[in-house]
């Protein structure tokens, strides 16, 4: 009996964390994965060809971001449809 | 009195080499622990010393040692050490990619100034149990002012990012709210430590360049029109990060007695002088006069050390 009512409050959560929260922290998570690129332009954009007065001391960051960078690259040369991408983040259904 | 930090600077060939090793020579004659340190990539220190001198400190007689900054190796350590570093926290396929990367990096302009700067700074805060004074004897103005004045512009540069890393982290939490893992995660992020270290980097180098009581900037040059207006311009440019200018010394000045070929040079230099007294008489001149031949080996910087000596009365 315990363990149902566990489960049913379990889902419940996982149901109101769904319709309410995840929609939300989604357009936060886009808004900091935004400013990150915009950070990541800033730290490497010499790789794009934007000179950086400190590029030298930007490599000590690379092994952190390494990982990201080939997708942040793809991001970054494939932004045509800025005004889209927008619209997009603030769809609220 | 001496001061913990000297730097020599001026125009390209004025004596800069010189007068450093001078210095640092009649600092050491004292019993004052003297480290001499060139900066400049075309490295001349060996040559007016006598003795070879490399990246590594040598010593050059009692309390006197000798170092040359060689940029490319430092340059060359600090991706070596990026690279050790990064086998900890990332795969193998990506290594290879940062490797180039790195290599990029290595050969941009820039890099070897900045590689030169880290080794400078490491120096200055190292130095205090090891040496009682350090000589610095520059590359030509240009570089160098660029190298004293790099921890103003970059710290103003690494502020900005800073500020926008933190929004972004703090963006990311706010998203992770619901989330323990990822909220563990983003606890400690290493990029922010990496950007605030290097900014307390440049916060501590700035205050150690402009802190009067320790670090002094003496200028070299010649009695001609050139580096006369180079050092003019230089000092504004001091004066305007805050950079303490000791004394300007005038280096070659043709003696009396050096006959009647030099005569018509000598009024010139005479003008001149009176230029350089007017304009930078406030910061204390000292004067050198041209040798009969070049200067070479401990003896014969002895032989001016005590004149140079005279830059510590301002």
């Amino acid at each position: 009996m315990v363990g149902r009512i566990k489960k049913i409050l379990y889902y419940a959560k996982l149901f109101m964390f769904g319709t309410f929260l995840d929609k939300r922290s989604a357009v936060v998570r886009k808004e900091a994965f935004d400013e990150n690129d915009d950070l990541m332009l800033l730290l490497f954009g010499d790789y794009l060809g934007i000179p950086n007065p400190i590029s030298y001391y930007m490599l000590e960051l690379l092994p952190y971001v390494a990982s990201d960078m080939d997708a942040w690259e793809r991001r970054i040369q494939n932004r045509k449809m800025i005004l889209a991408e927008k619209a997009a983040q603030f769809d609220f259904d | 009195m001496y001061r913990r930090y000297t730097f020599f600077g001026g125009k390209g060939g004025t004596g800069k080499t010189t007068c450093a090793a001078s210095y640092a020579l009649s600092l050491a004659r004292r019993g004052v622990r003297t480290l001499v340190v060139s900066t400049d990539p075309a490295h001349s220190l060996a040559d007016a010393i006598g003795s070879p001198i490399g990246s590594e400190v040598v010593e050059v007689e009692k309390n006197l040692w000798a170092l040359e900054i060689d940029a490319e190796l430092e340059a060359k350590k600090y991706m070596e050490s990026i690279q050790q570093q990064m086998l900890h926290i990332v795969s193998a396929a990506i290594v290879e990619e940062i490797k180039r990367q790195l290599r990029i990096a290595y050969l941009s302009p820039g890099a070897e100034e900045a590689a030169i700067f880290d080794r400078f700074i490491d120096l200055m805060e190292e130095a205090g149990d090891k040496y009682d004074v350090i000589v610095f004897d520059t590359a030509p103005t240009g570089h160098t002012l660029r190298l004293l004045t790099l921890p103003e512009v970059l710290k103003v540069w690494i502020d900005h990012l800073i500020k926008k890393r933190t929004k972004a982290m703090d963006l990311m939490r706010l998203a992770a709210r619901y989330e323990k893992e990822l909220q563990e995660k983003l606890k400690d992020d290493p990029i922010f430590n990496i950007l605030s270290r290097r900014r307390d980097r440049f916060q501590r180098a700035k205050d150690l360049l402009t802190d009067h009581d320790n670090a002094v900037f003496h200028f070299v040059l010649n009695a001609e029109k050139m580096p006369i207006l180079e050092t003019e311009r230089a000092i504004k440019l001091l004066k305007e990060f805050d950079i303490k200018v000791g004394s300007v010394v005038v280096n070659r000045i043709i003696p009396p007695e050096a006959g009647a070929f030099f005569e018509k040079r000598r009024e010139a230099q005479d003008g001149y002088l009176k230029t350089i007294e007017e304009r930078f008489g406030v910061y204390g001149i000292v004067r050198l006069p041209m040798l009969e031949s070049d200067i070479q080996g401990v003896e014969q910087l002895e032989s001016i050390s005590e004149s140079i000596k005279e830059v510590e009365e301002l």
